[in-house]
């Protein structure tokens, strides 16, 4: 890893201004250190600002009707955290699958919903594949390997999968994301957008997620390997005001995707039947590169089991 | 079918019985408590004041070759100390021999030609950090020749493939060999054998390239100083890390051929390394080390590589075509077998050419069935995908159980049967191995014809078995030297690198058992300045390097208890060694001490008294496995792992029992999710880090029950025999696959896209 400045940052303005000016924040960092010891970023950071630091972003709060968790709490905490389990629980499940024990243990429910593609090409050291993603003109993985890519086309030039574990869960449950300027609704928040995949600008630091309380909600994952990878797809799924479901896809398109489609198909209440035609109906869209068609049966069954779980799951 | 081990093992003392100590568990593992303390040093933890950091250029294509190279502006970066590019006369040069089982194979040590992305070419920079280094590196201005590639050892023996070696083979991409042409055998006749079969059957089946497991990126550490007592001619002692064991010391006999230094002069640092499963692979690093130390006047030089680096030496693919004839009954009367194999990018394991006579995966192991027409072919091409190692696991035996397998389902028959049918020698090793194995399994509960059972959840279930020899090492000497202190404590020295198989463990408990000794008084220590000879640390030499133990524990307590009848004034024959004290026959309670009674030693070196690997199969093993495969998604799940291992004689359970743990953990992770996976159109790796290259964690680990088998027919001291290696391949879990959803699949690892296709899904 090369040398680079480390501030401890007190106050969100003082790491916002600082990160204006060209740094990078780290909150568990266990995204951020990987990425810069394997060099991915074209430009080095000289500087990183801590998060860790400024007090209260590791809380987790009822206000009223929603609960409001710090961008600096612990994956580990979120998941284990009472209140997330009691009235978030997709959520809380989505914590429990992210990566490994131990770096949950590390890694923040912020640095989480931004943390940056795993897409093998932008990730390959060196800018060995200068991607459109870095400032490139191409997406090498159209042509190459793309068996964990988008099945859903492509966004800003980009067909890598959203890697979040955290994020469908945020949308299917209809949270807010609160930064150092704005707030924006989950649904809005993640999108290819050059080295990033949220929507933050230069500067921009997430303080707070505001998850509305919900009586029903269910996440479920695939993924090779049970300990410690990424998802291949995961699926949210929650039951919002008025007996209307939330159904929302990551790992299927640079960005987590609501499926209105599978949401449609079980307005009327989930049967096996339903929740069959939801996964169809979810994936009448779908197209598959040269090598990820599997990953379109997997989301349909994946979609089916969600939303039979939901239904199985005690209000 | 049904033969008798007729082997006569000579001195393995295989009908001992009174064992106080081998075989016992509970005794602290020296080497257990290192790795799990943080005690264990690795050469990445080795530093020396004044330590510099080198590191090599490497190709960003997948096939290239340097046109121009400017130093200029690297070298004037502070903190740089030397670059030297491939105009280095020493580099060039080097190695000056080609050392067995070295990986370099005919390249230079540095040259200005990369056989693949991330190789070390052109130049390498040693600076005062890493950090230096790296921005050293990126300042050397490299023009790069882009040059064809090839990464599938198929394509590389196409017709019109781009020739990669021309300078080993000027006509095609055919290496490896020293003839640089298919290699054929036969036994019997072939085709007079499928005349007779009843049935006649082909599979193809292949394996990709496969990483070893890989606790932490390599590191090599060397300096050059004077010694002590080992040089009185005055020049100075290489010191340098370790990364391989066999057949001594590989970065050490890479140094003293490459370097012109005798061996005399080069010394081992590390006790531990990490990285590697195996042998046969060392990297450049091991040799720049030490060289550009001396260069530097001794300065020790830390040669590093990245996480990603690392993945520069894999496991070779291999791709069978076998086509197989057999009776109504199950026997098996013809086998012809093709084998295309890659040599790696450097056209082979250096000039280790007649290993692949026996290592790669041809039709060798058919050679131990009762089949009496047999036919090999073997080709082996070079291709642009990173060095090769050879394979872990014993894969001479995937192509058997796969013919095994395809008997049962064509003849609807239990694979178990199939395989006590037509493997040769079966008493009393695979016998036991089977019967206890199925017993422990529960096979004859679970047993059913392919595709025809499914789980409550609706998942397909599977279950298979495959039988394996446990090897058993007669080609290799071991040298144990045991002194007696003044403290009364045995020692005993090695030098070799440890990888995790705990033989010196082992090796201490077969000499406290021998001489009469606690274990705690023995002591098997790491010693830098042991003479560098073979020891046994690979999964299956640590236990017949206890026979060499064995042999020098009797010398030593010979020599003991001659002293110790004499101070006693009885002869030898009246005085024994108990519990680590000169007992009185006659009357136990008469004992002396050790301590202080003087210094006595013995070496020996020797062989378990048994034919070359392959013409052994005393002790076997049979592998189980239960499997549900989704059939919606894909995913394979192993509900039960069960592992019928002969030891022969189980030494050390822990140690044992673990390793055949381990083995089938590493066996799972190529079976379901491994391997390494290049762009196509660059020829660049995608999958060089722990995420995206996906072994096993321990959360992953299956469940796995281990069901140790004493027939006392190995070759090591009280007629143990070998463990992991036979382990280690990823066809069982295939065949289970294939019992779950009837259809075999071609290729591994046996992954969710593959498992939908097969299910016509996809």
């Amino acid at each position: 890893m090369r040398e680079f400045t480390h501030m401890q940052a007190y106050t969100v303005k003082e790491a916002s201004q600082n990160a204006a000016r060209g740094g990078m924040v780290i909150a568990g960092g266990t995204d951020l250190l990987g990425t810069l010891k394997d060099e991915i970023l074209p430009v080095y950071p000289s500087l990183i600002i801590d998060l860790k630091t400024i007090d209260g972003l590791d809380k987790i709060e009822e206000e009223g009707d929603s609960l409001l968790i710090g961008s600096m709490a612990k994956l580990a905490d979120v998941a284990a955290d009472d209140k997330v389990k009691k009235h978030c629980q997709a959520l809380s499940e989505a914590c429990n699958r992210v990566a490994s024990p131990t770096i949950r243990n590390m890694a923040t429910l912020g640095g989480n919903i931004c943390q940056m593609h795993r897409c093998w090409y932008f990730r390959t050291p060196d800018d060995r594949f200068h991607c459109s993603r870095k400032g490139g003109s191409t997406c090498p993985a159209y042509m190459g390997d793309n068996r964990y890519h988008s099945i859903f086309g492509v966004q800003n030039g980009c067909i890598a999968a959203s890697s979040h574990d955290t994020a469908p869960a945020l949308i299917a449950l209809g949270a807010t994301i609160i930064t150092s300027n704005r707030e924006v609704l989950a649904e809005g928040f993640f999108a290819a957008n050059g080295y990033r995949s949220c929507i933050l600008e230069d500067g921009e630091i997430v303080t707070h997620v505001r998850v509305p309380k919900c009586k029903k909600s269910v996440f479920e994952k695939f993924a090779l390997r049970r300990s410690i990878d990424f998802p291949i797809v995961n699926c949210a799924a929650a039951l919002g005001s008025g007996g209307t479901i939330q159904v929302v896809m990551g790992g299927v398109f640079p960005a987590p995707l609501r499926l209105t489609a599978a949401e449609k198909a079980v307005e009327k209440g989930i049967t096996e039947a339903s929740a069959a035609k939801a996964g169809d109906d979810a994936m009448a869209d779908a197209s598959a590169l040269s090598g990820n068609g599997y990953k379109i049966e997997i989301a349909r069954a994946m979609v089916k089991r969600t939303l039979l779980r939901l239904e199985g799951q005690k209000a | 079918m049904g033969e008798t081990s007729k082997w006569v093992l000579e001195g393995t003392n295989d009908d001992r019985q009174d064992f106080k100590v081998v075989g016992t568990w509970n005794h602290p593992g020296r080497q257990s408590w290192d790795m799990v303390s943080g005690a264990a040093k690795y050469p990445t933890d080795l530093y020396r004041e004044g330590t510099l950091t080198a590191m090599a250029l490497r190709c960003p294509y997948g096939h290239a070759k340097i046109k121009s190279l400017d130093i200029s502006e690297a070298e004037k970066l502070p903190g740089v100390t030397l670059i030297l590019t491939y105009e280095d006369e020493e580099l060039a040069s080097m190695p000056v021999n080609v050392p067995s089982y070295y990986e370099l194979g005919r390249s230079p040590l540095l040259g200005d030609e990369a056989e693949f992305e991330g190789d070390e070419c052109g130049a390498v920079v040693v600076a005062q950090s890493e950090e230096i280094c790296r921005k050293a590196l990126d300042l050397i201005k490299v023009t790069w020749e882009v040059l064809p590639f090839v990464l599938d050892c198929r394509e590389a023996g196409k017709p019109g493939a781009p020739i990669l070696r021309p300078e080993m083979n000027p006509d095609s991409n055919m290496t490896g060999n020293t003839f640089g042409a298919p290699i054929k055998w036969e036994i019997g006749n072939v085709e007079k054998g499928f005349k007779e079969a009843d049935h006649i059957e082909v599979i193809e089946y292949g394996r990709p390239m496969w990483n070893q497991f890989r606790p932490m990126p390599p590191a090599y550490f060397s300096y050059w100083d004077n010694d002590p007592w080992g040089n009185p001619d005055g020049e100075k002692m290489c010191y340098v890390t370790n990364h391989a064991h066999f057949p001594a010391n590989g970065p050490v006999i890479s140094a003293f051929m490459g370097m012109g230094v005798h061996e005399d002069k080069v010394r081992a640092l590390s006790p531990y390394m990490a990285a590697r499963y195996c042998d046969f692979v060392e990297k450049r690093g091991a040799l720049l080390a030490p060289v550009l130390s001396r260069r530097l006047g001794g300065v020790p030089v830390r040669c590093v590589s990245t996480r990603r680096q690392s993945f520069d030496a894999n496991v070779p693919q291999s791709f069978f075509t076998v086509r197989i004839g057999f009776k109504n009954d199950g026997t098996l009367v013809a086998v012809q077998l093709k084998n295309v194999h890659q040599t790696g990018a450097r056209g082979g394991y250096g000039d280790k050419t007649h290993g692949h006579l026996v290592l790669p995966a041809n039709a060798q192991g058919f050679k131990s069935t009762s089949c009496p027409n047999i036919y090999s072919e073997m080709e082996y091409y070079v291709t642009n995908g990173a060095c090769t190692t050879a394979d872990p696991g014993k894969d001479t035996w995937e192509p058997v159980n796969l013919a095994f397998a395809k008997i049962a389902d064509t003849l609807n028959m239990d694979i178990s049967q199939v395989i006590m049918k037509n493997v040769k020698v079966t008493k009393p090793s695979l016998e036991t191995c089977m019967e206890t194995g199925k017993k422990a399994f529960k096979w004859e509960e679970k047993w059913h014809l392919p595709g025809k059972k499914k789980l409550a959840d609706g998942r397909f279930h599977g279950i298979a078995c495959r039988s394996c020899w446990s090897m058993t090492w007669g080609m290799i000497s071991y040298n144990i030297n045991l002194r007696m202190n003044t403290d009364g404590k045995i020692y005993m020295p090695y030098s070799e690198a440890l990888i995790g198989t705990y033989w010196p463990d082992a090796v201490q408990l077969v000499i406290a058992e021998e001489m009469g000794m606690k274990p705690e008084d023995v002591i098997v220590y790491y010693a830098a300045n042991y003479p560098n000879w073979q020891k046994g640390d690979a999964a299956d030499r640590g236990a017949t390097c206890t026979w060499a133990a064995k042999e020098a524990a009797i010398q030593l307590k010979k020599q003991i208890l001659e002293t110790g009848a004499s101070l006693f004034g009885v002869t030898e024959d009246e005085v024994d060694l108990v519990d680590s004290m000169i007992t009185l026959k006659s009357d136990p309670a008469k004992q002396m001490s050790l301590v202080g009674i003087g210094q006595l030693a013995v070496g020996y070196c020797g062989k378990p008294k048994v034919p070359f690997q392959n013409d052994v199969i005393r002790t076997m093993n049979v592998d189980f496995c239960e499997v549900a495969v989704d059939p919606e998604t894909g995913l394979v799940e192993i509900l039960d792992y069960c592992a019928a291992h002969d030891f022969g004689k189980l030494i050390r359970p822990s140690s044992g029992l673990g390793q055949l743990e381990m083995a089938l953990t590493m066996a799972s992770g190529r079976a379901l999710r491994e391997e390494i996976i290049w762009d196509k159109n660059t020829g660049v790796l995608l999958n060089g880090n722990m995420y995206d290259y996906k072994v096993p964690t321990s959360l992953d680990q299956p469940v796995i029950d281990t069901i140790p088998v004493e027939t006392r027919c190995g070759g090591g001291a009280y007629g143990s025999t070998g463990v992991a290696h036979a382990h280690c391949d990823a066809g069982l879990v295939g065949l289970a696959v294939q019992n779950a959803i009837g259809k075999f699949i071609p290729m591994a690892p046996y992954t969710p896209d593959k498992i939908l296709a097969a299910l016509g899904r996809i």
